[in-house]
């Protein structure tokens, strides 16, 4: 989709539905819904949906942002202590990696 | 105009993709590889606790050569060398710990091959093995360390337990004389340079290494892991050693039901305790590398031994006689991993289920428990001593009845040139044996082991690649007069005296008559386990049907749901040369166990020697057990607790060598930087006329019909 030939009104209504939907476990769509609405959120001349928008942009950014710091922590602290933690390590593993511990 | 230059572009692109689809993509393939066949691999073995043997990474372990043949030259590697990684390529008699340990420590070293072309001397000694071979089970259960000899330490002065370490590169055993020979041309071509520096500047000879295993940390681990098996990884990392127990009665057993008609020999009724004399030998060994485990001291002339002294005794004791005793005479598998093959029988004893599990449905002999065994004889590495020197007798126990039985086979073997020396029960000391599993479990069992050895190993190559026939001093005498200083000669007159003592043992009563084991049969016997799986022996136990080939056997265990050649070919073997012939047919000559748990039934050819002779239907009381260690039997069984056998072996996807030319490194750099120099000039390429389309491809300048396909459509290639 052309973001720049949708009518301000329906592209609050995708920034909202984008902002529902990461609600249901999808980071990637607040992520996405923060990149994609950035400039009408914030580098456009003000319109009547702006401060909505803008809001929900916001908020998917910051939901985006505790996501992707509690992923990654989550991922360090995985791959650091899975040999460690013993079977529970290979039990939370999906692909255990072929001749090491 | 326009038309012309995309159709020379489509004929140019067809072209490219036609040449790249045809063989000659391969054959580039290999101008560039030299594949190493017939290499030998260092695989991974892992116990309840630990993780032996070597792996390659997923890709296989690239280095570049040097040929390591003295101490200067493994210095220059470690302390010069520049080009690295390397692959050490070493003869036997380099091939030590120490070397492995500085060529593992230098971080220099992605690999190490061993080459051998059999014009090479073989080194004095060469094993890898433990000084104290399974120093954790059998009797260290009960009493702890049984390994000081005397003033020294260990069974095995040789060892290194160099199979025993976890090394963190592939190994390699390379034999075939053309490709050592490459090897060292392409070495002496490209590698060998005055200053370490030069190696920098050149192309140089490199091998790739690939032994990738799946298997990981220990065996309690990787049994787990195979248990966890997802859409994407559906092979076992792991899998037990283990294989079958051969075993034999001299007398069938009796199952309480008289006169089916189909007992030839007398069936005894019950069993006493102490009635059941077993004579045993262990049937497998183990070396550093994938099928090449010689073992001709270490298993073979155990077996050859046994398998002889059966064929005399079944010849000794007529038919019809009735007697209280019997022997039992077993071929155990996987007693170079903690004894596995006995482990697993005296498990089974004490479980009341050895040899079958107990049905009330079908008539079947009683079991067989640890109280029923007496004597226990154990032939274990044996060979020709010097002249004049004896075999000896190891033992534990001191009870009157085991003092009696070495009397009667120290008087057997006076008469036929077997002296025997009857080495005094040191204290809690037994070279290591089966017979240890079973005096764990039972220490009061008569048991003795014979052995060519008073105290250490006089086998420099116990398990190794070097334990082959020329350390048995073996020539094959083929259907002639067998000399008789050879080892076949001497053998042979071991399993008489054996057989003279059991025969003694069983009848109570001297032997008088003038049977003795054939030499024939033994040189025979040998050349089958030494040199040619397809002999005639094998063929005619196996009727004709395709097992074997021209080459050695392996005494390797191998894993346990595949039944290796050597258990199938010793049990074939044992049928076919104490067998009794019955009328059956080929297609009536089939065990079936619900009728008849006493007898099997094989289909061989009449006579040993000859695999053409008339066939016939062989009812035999040999049979076989499982061998898989008790550890994979019991439910939640502590891996790590160390009382039976965990070994596993790791799976690999494939054992390759290659030989290669590996460019110079500044070569590969060029490559990479010229790489991303066209991908960057590309990338400008495209921004460049992207914003310049307007002007480049201004609207009219061509029509849709004039744009033809890339690639035409209606010639597509597909490779």
């Amino acid at each position: 989709m052309d973001l720049s030939k949708v009518k301000d009104d329906r592209k609050l209504e995708l920034s909202r539905w984008y902002f529902r939907g990461g609600w249901a476990f999808l980071p990637f769509l607040w992520a996405v819904n923060f990149v994609w609405f950035y400039k009408d959120a914030f580098k456009r001349p003000p319109f009547e949906e702006q401060s909505q928008i803008r809001k929900y942009v916001i908020y998917s950014g910051i939901g985006a942002l505790i996501w992707s710091i509690a992923l990654i922590t989550w991922n360090i602290i995985f791959q650091k202590y899975r040999v460690e933690w013993g079977d529970l390590g290979d039990e939370l593993t999906f692909l255990i990696p072929s001749g090491s511990p | 105009m326009n038309m012309g230059f995309s159709q020379i572009v489509s004929y140019f692109l067809l072209v490219l993709l036609l040449y790249s689809c045809n063989g000659e993509s391969q054959r580039l393939r290999y101008q560039m590889y030299e594949d190493i066949e017939g290499a030998y691999a260092c695989f991974r073995r892992l116990n309840g606790t630990h993780q032996f043997g070597c792996s390659s990474s997923r890709s296989g372990n690239v280095g570049v050569v040097h040929i390591i043949e003295n101490q200067a030259d493994s210095d220059w590697l470690v302390s010069n060398g520049l080009a690295g990684p390397y692959v050490a390529v070493v003869h036997p008699s380099m091939f030590t710990r120490s070397l492995l340990l500085t060529l593992q420590s230098s971080g220099k070293v992605n690999g190490v091959v061993m080459i051998n072309n059999s014009s090479a001397e073989k080194p004095l000694h060469f094993s890898h093995e433990d000084t104290c071979p399974n120093r954790y089970s059998g009797l260290s259960q009960l009493y702890g360390q049984t390994c000081s000899v005397g003033e020294k330490s260990g069974w095995n002065p040789h060892g290194t337990s160099v199979l025993l370490m976890d090394w963190k590169f592939p190994i390699f055993y390379v034999t075939d004389k053309s490709h050592i020979d490459h090897l060292y041309k392409c070495y002496q071509k490209h590698n060998a340079v005055a200053h370490p520096g030069e190696q920098l500047e050149r192309a140089l000879c490199a091998l790739e290494l690939k032994s990738h295993m799946y298997a990981a940390v220990n065996s309690k681990k990787c049994m787990k892991r195979n248990n966890y098996q997802t859409l994407f990884s559906q092979v076992n990392s792991c899998d037990p050693l283990g294989g079958r127990n051969v075993w034999q009665t001299l007398f069938p057993r009796s199952t309480h039901q008289l006169g089916n008609g189909l007992d030839q020999r007398s069936s005894k009724q019950t069993e006493a305790n102490g009635s059941i004399a077993v004579l045993a030998a262990r049937m497998d060994s183990t070396s550093m590398f994938d099928g090449l485990v010689p073992a001709s001291i270490g298993a073979v002339s155990g077996i050859v031994t046994l398998i002889s002294t059966a064929q005399l005794l079944f010849r000794m004791i007529p038919q019809q006689e009735n007697y209280d005793k019997n022997v039992l005479f077993l071929l155990l598998a996987g007693e170079s991993y903690d004894y596995i093959g006995s482990s697993r029988i005296v498990f089974d004893m004490k479980q009341g289920t050895f040899p079958v599990k107990p049905d009330p449905s079908v008539a079947q002999p009683p079991p067989i428990g640890l109280q029923h065994i007496g004597p226990f004889i154990e032939l274990s590495q044996l060979k020709k001593p010097a002249d004049g020197q004896p075999l000896y007798v190891h033992r534990l126990e001191d009870s009157s009845e085991v003092k009696n039985f070495i009397k009667i086979l120290q008087r057997n073997g006076n008469g036929l040139g077997v002296p025997i020396s009857d080495k005094l029960p040191a204290s809690r000391n037994l070279p290591p044996a089966s017979l240890q599993t079973f005096l764990a479990e039972r220490p009061d069992i008569p048991g003795l082991v014979l052995t060519e050895h008073a105290a250490q190993y006089s086998n420099n190559y116990y398990h190794s690649v070097f334990d082959d026939t020329a350390s048995l001093n073996y020539i094959y005498a083929n259907k002639s007069e067998v000399p008789n200083d050879s080892i076949q000669a001497y053998l042979a007159n071991v399993s008489t005296t054996i057989a003279h003592s059991l025969y003694e043992h069983v009848t109570n009563k001297e032997y008088l008559g003038s049977l003795t084991a054939d030499k024939n049969l033994m040189d025979e016997l040998l050349h089958c386990y030494l040199e040619q799986n397809n002999c005639s022996l094998f063929q005619s136990a196996v009727a004709g049907s395709s097992e074997g080939e021209e080459k050695p056997l392996s005494y390797y265990v191998g894993v346990s749901h595949v039944y290796s050649l050597v258990s199938i070919l010793t049990g074939a073997a044992m049928a076919l040369l104490t067998g009794s012939p019955t009328k059956f047919n080929e297609t009536d000559c089939h065990n079936n166990a619900s009728t008849d748990q006493v007898y099997q039934y094989i289909w061989v050819s009449s006579q040993w020697n000859n695999s053409s002779s008339p066939k016939v239907c062989l009812q035999t009381t040999m049979n076989f057990s499982s061998a898989v260690s008790p550890a994979f039997i019991i439910d939640g069984y502590d891996m790590a607790s160390g009382k039976y056998s965990t070994w596993t072996e790791s799976v690999w996807p494939e054992l390759t060598a290659r030989m290669f030319l590996k460019p110079p490194f500044y070569q590969e750099v060029i490559t990479l930087v010229l790489g991303i120099v066209v991908l960057g000039l590309s990338f400008a390429g495209v921004f460049y006329i992207n914003g310049r389309k307007e002007i480049l491809f201004s609207p009219g300048a061509s029509t849709e019909d004039e744009r033809a396909p890339l690639i035409r459509t209606n010639d597509q290639v597909f490779c």
